[in-house]
Formats: structure tokens, sequence, C-alpha cells
């Protein structure tokens, strides 16, 4: 065997050693809209996405809340995220907004979105922060953000979130 | 052997546009028409205790019956919208509040949520109803 073709299997053997960590830091992100802006949360965090039926809307209740939703008999408290991030409301209300359910949390939560974009597959290496132009207040509530198709999306930190 | 379902009959009605339900069993009865329903009810210390639920939830007074509500020696006038009816709850179907209503002033008067038909209707403890 020549050196080249040492240097070759050595190459090829680094390759296949460090391709699987690569692969484990890609995640998966499903890409939603509020209004014309898109933001991602991971797919692990999440369970379900359904369309609200009815959402009963608590008086009292603190901004961030956007009210309760009825899940086939299961009761979600539905997070108003629009409001969590400090964004205007809708000029004109989403006729049949969505509910993404999360995984993870001691309540039953939910988030309350205009449409699903898609899912993204992110890269760790592809993750950069939030702009400078972002309110700080907002800033945080993102790990940061990622190119994708449907434009700059902002990664929620739903740890952060759902500190209503 | 399975365990025995509780069943609690629980008294909905509308108020703040809201559904909200009491224990059925705590409402000595409904004054439909309006009067002063408190000239011979006093709280506990001496105060009148009653509560337009409407005014108390969302800032805007509610245009329907008074219902007298006590428990022990507690005694308390809701003021609502409109009685719903009478439905039998499992407990088990009620869910408890989540953190973020629990801790707040208002709304940690609410027990817990539970499913009418489509709808969701809150579980009041009217004892913590406060001034």
């Amino acid at each position: 065997m020549d050196p080249e073709a040492i240097l070759a299997a050595i190459e090829h053997q680094r390759d296949s050693e460090t391709e699987p960590q690569a692969e484990q830091e890609r995640a998966s992100y499903l890409g939603f809209y509020l209004g014309d802006e898109v933001y991602g949360l991971p797919l692990d965090q999440l369970r379900e996405v359904a369309h609200v039926n009815h959402l009963r809307r608590v008086p009292g209740a603190p901004a961030g809340v956007a009210g309760l939703v009825n899940l086939r008999g299961e009761i979600l408290c539905a997070l108003d995220v629009r409001a969590i991030l400090g964004l205007p409301a809708p000029t004109a209300p989403t006729e049949a907004p969505f509910i993404v359910a999360l995984r993870g949390f001691a309540d039953p939560l939910g988030l309350i979105v205009d449409e699903i974009a898609d899912i993204y597959l992110v890269a760790s290496s592809d993750i950069e922060a939030t702009p400078a132009t972002w309110p700080a207040e907002r800033a945080a509530c993102f790990i940061g953000t990622a190119r994708v198709p449907a434009g700059l999306m902002g990664l929620l930190d739903l740890a952060r979130v759902t500190q209503v | 052997m399975s365990t025995p379902v509780t069943v609690v009959p629980l008294l909905v009605f509308e108020a703040a546009d809201c559904l909200m339900a009491v224990v059925a069993c705590e409402v000595g009865h409904l004054e439909k028409r309006f009067r002063d329903p408190f000239s011979d009810v006093a709280g506990e210390n001496g105060s009148r205790n009653h509560f337009d639920l409407g005014e108390y939830f969302a800032g805007r007074e509610s245009d329907g019956p008074w219902l007298q509500w006590a428990r022990g020696s507690r005694r308390a006038w809701l003021r609502v919208r409109r009685v719903v009816d009478v439905v039998p709850v499992s407990i088990k179907g009620l869910t408890p509040m989540p953190a973020p209503l629990r801790a707040q002033a208002r709304t940690c008067a609410f027990l817990a949520a539970g499913v009418s038909g489509d709808d969701v209707f809150l579980l009041l403890d009217p004892a913590r109803l406060v001034h």
C-alpha cells in the first residue's frame, strides 16, 4: 500500500468517525408563522399540532396566556406566543389558528400559532445569534436564529417562553 | 376491582364572558330579580360579602341573577350573567389549573377546569374571592 492509499484510508476512517457525530448535532425544528415571521421549536419537545376549535379565554389571566383549549377532552393551557414575544396584535385575527401541544412540562401546555411552515433540519453550527435590532427582552426568548427557506427562523427557548 | 368514580354535581353559569361552575350543593338559591340581596347577609367579619363576577374578573357588571353560596359558616352572593345547567362531573375529569393561572391574584380563585360538551368551564371556589 503506497503512502497515498494509507492517507486516503485514514481520511476515510476519520470521516466515518465524524459523520455520526455531525448527524447528532443536527436537530429538527417545527417552523411556524406568527404573521409574516417564521419561528421554530425543537420537534422533540412537541407532541401534537391541531387546529384550535374552542379557545376559552380566562378572565384575569396574564397576557401570555391565551386561554384554555379542549383538545379531545384534555385541557391545555394555551400560551400566546405573540404576546410573550411582545409582537403587535394582528390587525385581523387568524380564523383558524393552530395549537402546538408541548411535551415535558408539568402542566399540559400549548402554543397558539398562526400557520405551520415546515419541518427544518438545523445544524448547531448554523445557529446564529439573534439580530441586534431585536429588543433584549424578546431576544432572551430565543436560543438563536437559523436561515431556512421561509426566512430567518427564530429558535424559541421553550423553558423561557413558558415562564409566563 | 375498579376504583369508584366520584361524581359531583356542578352548577354551570356564564360570567365575565366565561363558563364557570360551583359545587351545586353549595348554592342555596337564586335571586332572579334584582334587589338588595345583602340586607340579611353579612360576611364573617360583618362586611358585606357579595361579588359581581363580571365586574370582579372582567371589569364589566353582570346583568343576571344572584346566587347565594354557602360553605359551613362562610357565605357569599355571586352575580352571574346567566345560569346554564347543573351537570354531574367526574372529579377525575377535572384538570387542576395550570401554574401560570394559579399564581395570579384573580385567577387563583379557580380550582380546576373541566369540559362541558366542546367547551371548557372553570371551577370557581368562591371562598377565594377577595375584595
